[in-house]
Order: structure tokens, then sequence, then C-alpha cells
């Protein structure tokens, strides 16, 4: 069935970061903490504007860390508030130990963080090893690729996170989508009510029925709770799709956990994320044009890792080569490991191949795309063949 | 004062409090005061797990167990959504132990109280992490004193929470101690009628850190109060000072310090370097006190202006 076409809202020409406050004013946060660091500051600026002309009803809290900007959500979910940060690299990396805790809580957080590379030495420019750092804390983490995307997950991310009863992660690139304008439509807030209804929950702090969250937990009972963590985030695949339905039947627009171009014939495949799949899409669909049998896959989710779906699309019979901006020093490109990992049951691992560029901010342009298309469709693969593009010598 | 009997119990018996602490007691004279409309955020200290181990409360209001260093900011954070929730007759309590506070947790609480943030923080300190004279050692090689921290146990002395805590101009902050539970209610009350950041810092005895037996734990407290070397008192605004309890006679540091095994290893002449930086101590806090009834700096003459030439 083909979901009706929404026109009711308003087109804007929108910075990344706009839209993500848009997002978090259309989500109606109600507890929002910030605290500034390049390139996530303008998200903070814009909601601290929609908060003093009272177009949002939020408390706007200041703090004085990252850190601590995460730990007062943690306070303000758990008293069951909806609630919104943003923040970038360092301030992600600063966040980590309560990025675990707000799992433990089970709290519906939603946070985007601009990805920007981390320090020694200091970069403010994208790559993704801020987030992946993040992989193993139990939160559910989305990667955008256009202002509307930024929005719509944003919207998305509160839904499901409040679903399944965990934090999400909305990630868009530094600069090259928080700092870059796109046209934006954007819902009447109507709308969002409809799809996006107020957060109520029991499992919260009420003096009416006192309970403890997170107190010391023995042996006997620890392990149950990590699983029941891993249950939800299981769950949470099944509920993305729902979510997924029931937004486009409200605005229109559709997405997956992945976004498909030019499979059907291919014999090499891209397989990346981020706004590095603009880039790469580009470059297909100019490579189709000379003839050649390109195509792309772009992951939108990594947390859950959408694995059952991306088993459903490769071929034994196709090159994948896999662009990562991000590494795992010792180990390869963090996208790579994830899907060999999901493909190697079926035994659909042969094809890939790994390839870490772009960190730092690196340009990735159509014609270095190209390029890696010609060096890497032909030629034997080695199981945990892991290459650097771009390097200077 | 009457303290509340336990008609309605703050604190369920079953709490895993050893006899003598000073944390379950001070934590069930604090609860008795505030009522059942309040949500406590504890970090990394005894009372994670004083209070029961999953899924074992004693507290008869909602706790929220946090890590170390974010007490204040989780607490501003309950404050915040408690606020949107038009739900402002509900305090919050934050509960910490000496390191949550005084170390890691220092950060978020100037900011908390930079801001003002409507809480109520209790440090209740049993010094096994920040003690009075020295840095303590838990591990059991340390103990006893001698070895190779011997020397350097000696070269810390307490910070002034307080003086920290009044330098934020916060509307209220004082010392109080379980030896002294009128005073101690007194002070909770009076934190909780006023709006703002308050911060209290509670000296809580702790048998098994100060190496006493159980059954002296509040004539010790007591007599930390008696040699001065925690003095209870007040300070509102930042500026005004007041003592709330005298004791009726001073007595030596000796009194406080000598009946406790961690201390065993202290010299006559530390002892007597103690006695000396208390009373130094306690002669500036007097100038505050007297500063404060002469209405504080705003009372100390400026210069006179420099004429400038026409």
């Amino acid at each position: 069935m083909k979901a009706k076409t929404v026109t009711t809202g308003s087109k804007m020409l929108l910075n990344g970061s706009q839209a993500a406050a848009h997002a978090v004013r259309a989500a109606r946060a109600e507890v929002i903490t910030t605290y500034p660091i390049v390139p996530q500051s303008l998200i903070a600026k814009q909601l601290l504007e929609f908060c003093s002309k009272g177009e949002l009803q939020a408390r706007y809290v200041s703090v004085e860390s990252a850190h601590s900007a995460l730990s007062t959500l943690i306070g303000a979910s758990a008293t069951g508030a909806r609630t919104f940060t943003a923040t970038s690299s360092q301030g992600l990396a600063l966040m980590h130990e309560m990025l675990h805790w707000a799992v433990g809580d089970r709290l519906p957080i939603v946070i985007a963080n601009v990805n920007r590379a981390l320090g020694a030495p200091w970069s403010i420019w994208v790559d993704h090893n801020d987030s992946l750092s993040q992989r193993d804390t139990g939160w559910i983490q989305f990667y955008v690729s256009s202002c509307q995307e930024v929005f719509d997950t944003i919207l998305q991310a509160y839904r499901l996170g409040e679903i399944v009863q965990l934090p999400v992660m909305v990630n868009l690139d530094g600069f090259y989508l928080s700092h870059t304008i796109e046209p934006t439509i954007l819902p009447e807030l109507a709308e969002v009510d409809a799809f996006l209804p107020p957060y109520q929950t029991e499992w919260r702090l009420d003096p009416q029925k006192p309970r403890s969250i997170g107190n010391l937990t023995s042996p006997d009972y620890y392990l149950e709770f990590r699983y029941k963590i891993q249950e939800a985030m299981d769950a949470a695949k099944a509920v993305t799709n729902d979510v997924y339905q029931e937004f486009e039947s409200h605005f229109g627009r559709h997405y997956g956990s992945l976004d498909c171009y030019e499979l059907e014939d291919a014999k090499t495949v891209f397989i990346t994320y981020a706004t590095m799949a603009q880039t790469v899409k580009h470059a297909v669909r100019e490579m189709r044009r000379e003839g050649k049998k390109v195509g792309l896959i772009r992951i939108r989710m990594f947390r859950p890792f959408p694995a059952e779906n991306l088993r459903q699309l490769v071929r034994s019979s196709c090159r994948y080569i896999v662009l990562d901006r991000n590494v795992s020093f010792g180990a390869g490109g963090i996208f790579g490991q994830e899907i060999r990992a999901a493909l190697h049951s079926q035994a659909l691992d042969s094809g890939v191949v790994s390839i870490t560029l772009g960190l730092g901010g690196r340009d990735v342009s159509p014609a270095m795309i190209k390029e890696i298309a010609a060096k890497y469709s032909e030629g034997e693969v080695f199981a945990g063949d892991h290459y650097w593009e771009g390097v200077r010598s | 004062m009457m303290l509340p009997q336990n008609s309605d119990r703050a604190q369920e018996s079953g709490h895993l409090g050893c006899p003598g602490c000073g944390e379950a007691l001070g934590l069930r004279l604090v609860l008795e005061i505030i009522g059942s409309n309040a949500i406590m955020v504890v970090p990394a200290c005894c009372a994670s797990y004083v209070d029961g181990i999953w899924p074992s409360s004693a507290a008869r209001i909602p706790i929220l167990h946090v890590a170390m260093g974010t007490t204040a900011a989780v607490a501003a954070g309950i404050r915040a959504a408690l606020e949107v929730k038009g739900l402002n007759d509900t305090h919050v309590l934050a509960w910490a132990g000496g390191s949550g506070a005084f170390d890691s947790g220092l950060q978020a609480i100037s900011s908390a109280a930079e801001r003002n943030e409507d809480i109520l923080y209790i440090c209740y300190n049993n010094e096994s992490y920040i003690d009075m004279d020295i840095h303590y050692f838990t591990s059991g090689s340390n103990r006893r004193g001698g070895g190779a921290h011997a020397d350097h146990r000696r070269q810390r002395t307490q910070k002034n929470i307080i003086e920290i805590m009044a330098a934020h101009h916060i509307p209220y902050c004082a010392t109080a101690c379980v030896a002294y539970p009128d005073d101690l209610a007194d002070k909770v009350k009076k934190a909780l009628s006023i709006p703002g950041f308050k911060f209290m810092h509670l000296l809580s005895p702790c048998p098994t850190h100060w190496e006493i037996p159980s059954e002296l734990s509040i004539e010790l407290t007591r007599a930390a109060v008696e040699t001065r070397i925690f003095p209870l008192y007040e300070v509102e605004d930042g500026t005004k000072y007041a003592i709330s309890v005298l004791p009726g006679t001073f007595v030596p540091v000796s009194r406080f310090l000598s009946r406790q095994g961690r201390f065993a290893n202290l010299s006559a002449e530390a002892i007597r370097q103690i006695q000396n930086r208390v009373e130094s101590q306690w002669r500036q806090l007097q100038r505050r006190i007297e500063l404060s009834r002469g209405g504080v700096s705003g009372q100390v003459k400026a210069k006179p202006e420099k004429q400038t030439a026409p």
C-alpha cells in the first residue's frame, strides 16, 4: 500500500543543528541540558532561543560538563520527563560512564551526537569514533545523512525509545550536516503530537509509590537485568519497523534501517553510512551512467545492528566495499567488522572489503569513490582484510 | 524540640548499617523531618548498600542510586522534572558520602549551587576517604600507620567544604552531627523552608573506620564538637555566620583523637599541631561571626574616591 502524501506543515531552509532543535521542540521535550562543544553548540543555541521565546515549554539547564548534562537527564528521565541533550566527541567520551547508567536505568533519553573526531591531536571535524566507541553501552544508535532525516529520526527516536525503554543516540556529521543548510519539511505540531504521545511511565521516582532504582544487585539478579536489556534491544528491531510505518502514515516519508540504491544487478556494492553515503550515492549514479554495475547500501541503524535485513540483501556473487569513517585500532573498520560478523553465519562475508578513510574530516570525494570502486571491485579478498585510503606518504 | 517518634517510620529496620553507624542514624533523623514527599539521590558510598540490596530498600521514599560524581547533577535533573510537572512540594535530597561530595562530586555540586537549584544536599562524612587530619587508607596493610604511607598521611588537611559552599553564596549551609540530633533536626527544617541550594556537612561516626567500639560513636562525635574540631554552625547567603551549639567547655583535641584506633600512630607533636590548627580555625570562625554581626564586608569602609581634575 502506498502511503498517503502528507502536505501539512512548512518547508524551511535549516541546517542539521536547527533541524535537530526543531525536532526537540516538536517532540515537546520537557528537560533539556546543554554544555557547549564545537560543532554541537548550534543545537543548544537554537533550543535556548525556543525556550526563551516560550516556543518550547521546557526546563533548560546549562550545566558545567557533558558528564553532568547526561547525569541531569538521568535524574529528569527517572522522574518521568521527556529529555534531550546534544554533544560531540570529547563530550560524548566524558559521558561514557553515564551512557551505561542510562541504559541500566532503562531511561529513554534522546541525545543528538554531532560526530567529531577525538583528540589527541585536536580535531573539530567529523569522524565516527566518538559514537562508535559507545557501541557496547546499550544505546540505540542511528546515523543520518540529511537535515530532513535529522528531524524525522529524532521524532522516531523518542517513539522507539519510550516503547522499548532504552536511550537513543541520533548521530549527525559535524559541519557536513550540522552546519549545512537544506530544505526541511516541518510538520504541524498537532501531527507530531498524534505520532508521539506524551511520555508516561509507571517506572519513575514517585513518592506515592516509592521504589529504589539502580541499587546494589547481587550476582543472583544482575545477569537478569542485563538479559532484559538484550531483550529490549532485540525487541527494538521489530518495534523500529512499526515506528517506521507509523511515521510514514503520519508524515508520508518512508524509512528503513537500511537504505538501498541500485542494487538489482550490481556487481560491486558500497556499504556505508552518514553523509558519506550521499557522496557515494552521487558517485554510483555517475558510474551507472558509465555502465558500471555498482550499488549502495546505506546503514541507518547501527544498534541494534540490522543483521537480518542485511543478510536478505547480500549475494555471494557480489563484491561489497565497506567504507568506514572510523577505525578500531588493531582490528579494522567498525562497520566492516559488524557486517562481516552479520554475514559470516551464511558464509556471505567472503566478498567484503573493509576500508578506513576520511578520518578527522578528510574529504571523501566522488572521484575517490570511483577510484576505490576500480581498485577493489576485482581481485581476491581475504577475511579480515582492512585497507586505508587517502593516507599521504 | 521533640523529635518525631516512629509512628510513621521514615526508615524501616533491616538496613545494613553496622551497630553505631552514623550514616544510618543520620539518615533516619533527616528522613523523619523531610517526611514522605521526597526523592533521594545516593552516589557510590556506604548508603548505596546500607539502604539494602535489591530488591530491598529501607527508606520509605524513592531512591535513585547514581555514579560517584553525579549526585548534585542528578538531583538537579529530578528537580527540573518536578518543576515541569508542577510538583514543587516534593523535596529533593542528595545524600552523599565524603568522597562523592569532597572529591569527584565537587564540580557538579559547584554547578548546582551556582544555579541555586532547589536541592538539599547533605554530605554525611564518616571520614573514611577524607580524614580529619590524614588521608586514611582502608586496606589492611596501611592500617595502624607505619609503613610506606606514614609520612604521606600527615600531609593532608581536610578542605573546608562549608567555606567552599559559602563562597557560592548559596542561601544556606551548615554543619551538623548525629550527637546533637535536635540541632540537626532544626537545621534540616530550616533548610527545607528555604528555596534554593542548601548544603549540610554531617559528621557521621563510623566504628569500623574510626576503629572504636560501637557504643562510643555518639560520645566521640560529641567530642569532635567539644574539641572544636567540628564546630556546629551555619552560614546564610554565604555571609551570615552563626554558631548553633556552643559547648560549655572546650576540651583538648586528644579527647577526640586518642580513643580512635585510626589515630593510634599520631605523635605528641602531631597532636600538638592539630590542637594549634583547630584553635586557629576556631579564631577564623569567630572573626567571620563578628563580621556577620557587624554587617559583613558591606560595612568595611571603602576608600574615598580619588578626585579627578576638572
